[in-house]
């Protein structure tokens, strides 16, 4: 399913569950190639080595949270205008809508469905399912 | 490491709050805290002198021995294990591993320092349900209403319990899309990885519910 031009997701989850299914549903089910780290410096470290096409996080991060995360990534040298989404259990619409004007990018609240994660996932960039 | 040293670093590995091993150089286990129990399901006299053949299945084994050649080379290093529980089940584990060596340099043993994750995760549940009653308690005062008592607590533990039946659904749809686990270790299956979060969800539903009626 992966292509050589297949777009880069770079997810941040500390829980090694959800990385690997994540990583099942993007890139078995679209064709994606997902770089998992658990924590902000492995994201930055992921990072530095191939800018990503799309940021996912969650927002319960160890040490620095997702959002400091996402601060922290997008001082890094070409990631100021990556896509991000959070990945969040707070279930609050309050909360939610707080950190898209806070990060200016998407919010998908756990628990969802692998499809609905990957459609998110095309809708953030651009791409429709006859591109898969 | 002088002998001295080395015993208190194991004396502070007694009250540590992840599972602390130290093995010989043939990776038999010397020591484990008292955290095997419930990680591994064996207590730490169960553990002493075993090889670490019993707590991990063949594939494990060879990669922990890779594992230790890369250690003397580069020193500390942290991989994933597959660990084995006494009751036949496993267990995915971050291990950090450091070589001991004595006076004069000679590899004696390794501390191996090994979480599944569920420590900071409880703790960081522990620390955000504190918050919530805090809130309670500042509400409570405030003359609130029980409806609100009930949304505040409502809302703090469904969060806890959203990241572990994120997984359960996703396993589960996936098999249902077909889609096999084509990961490492037969462990990490999409069956395994559900059943591994209901076990979590189970847990922190005990721990949740313990600590409201503390």
């Amino acid at each position: 399913m992966k292509r050589p031009d297949a777009r880069v997701i770079l997810h941040v989850e500390d829980d090694r569950s959800l990385q690997s299914l994540v990583r099942a549903a993007l890139e078995r089910l679209g064709g994606y190639v997902v770089r998992s780290a658990s924590d902000a410096a492995e994201a930055l470290a992921l990072a530095r080595t191939q800018v990503p096409d799309l940021i996912l996080l969650d927002l319960d991060l160890p040490g620095v949270d997702g959002v400091g995360t996402l601060h922290k990534l997008r001082e890094v040298e070409g990631l100021g205008q990556v896509p991000a989404m959070f990945l969040t259990a707070a279930a609050d619409p309050a909360a939610r809508a707080r950190l898209r004007a806070l990060a200016a990018c998407d919010v998908l609240g756990k628990p969802f469905r692998p499809r609905q994660l990957l459609q998110k996932v095309d809708e953030v960039l651009g791409r429709g399912s006859e591109q898969r | 490491m002088t002998k001295a040293s080395r015993k208190a670093a194991l004396r502070a590995a007694q009250i540590s709050p992840a599972l602390v091993i130290y093995l010989d150089p043939r990776l038999r286990i010397l020591f484990a805290n008292g955290h095997c129990e419930r990680l591994l399901g064996y207590t730490s006299c169960e553990l002493q002198g075993r090889e670490l053949a019993d707590i991990v299945d063949p594939a494990t084994l060879r990669y922990a021995r890779r594992h230790a050649a890369s250690i003397e080379r580069n020193g500390a290093r942290s991989c994933e294990y597959v660990l084995r529980h006494k009751d036949g089940s496993s267990r995915r584990c971050r291990v950090h591993a450091i070589a001991d060596r004595d006076e004069q340099g000679k590899r004696v043993g390794y501390f191996a320092c090994t979480s599944d994750g569920s420590e900071e995760r409880a703790a960081r549940a522990a620390e955000r349900l504190r918050e919530a009653k805090q809130m309670l308690a500042l509400e409570l005062d405030g003359g609130e209403r029980p409806e609100t008592v009930r949304r505040l607590l409502t809302t703090h533990v469904g969060r806890e319990l959203r990241t572990p039946l994120a997984s359960i659904i996703a396993a589960l749809e996936l098999l249902r899309e077909g889609l096999d686990g084509e990961l490492r270790n037969p462990e990490d299956s999409f069956v395994g990885l559900a059943l591994e979060n209901a076990e979590r969800l189970s847990a922190l539903i005990e721990r949740l519910t313990g600590h409201a009626t503390q």
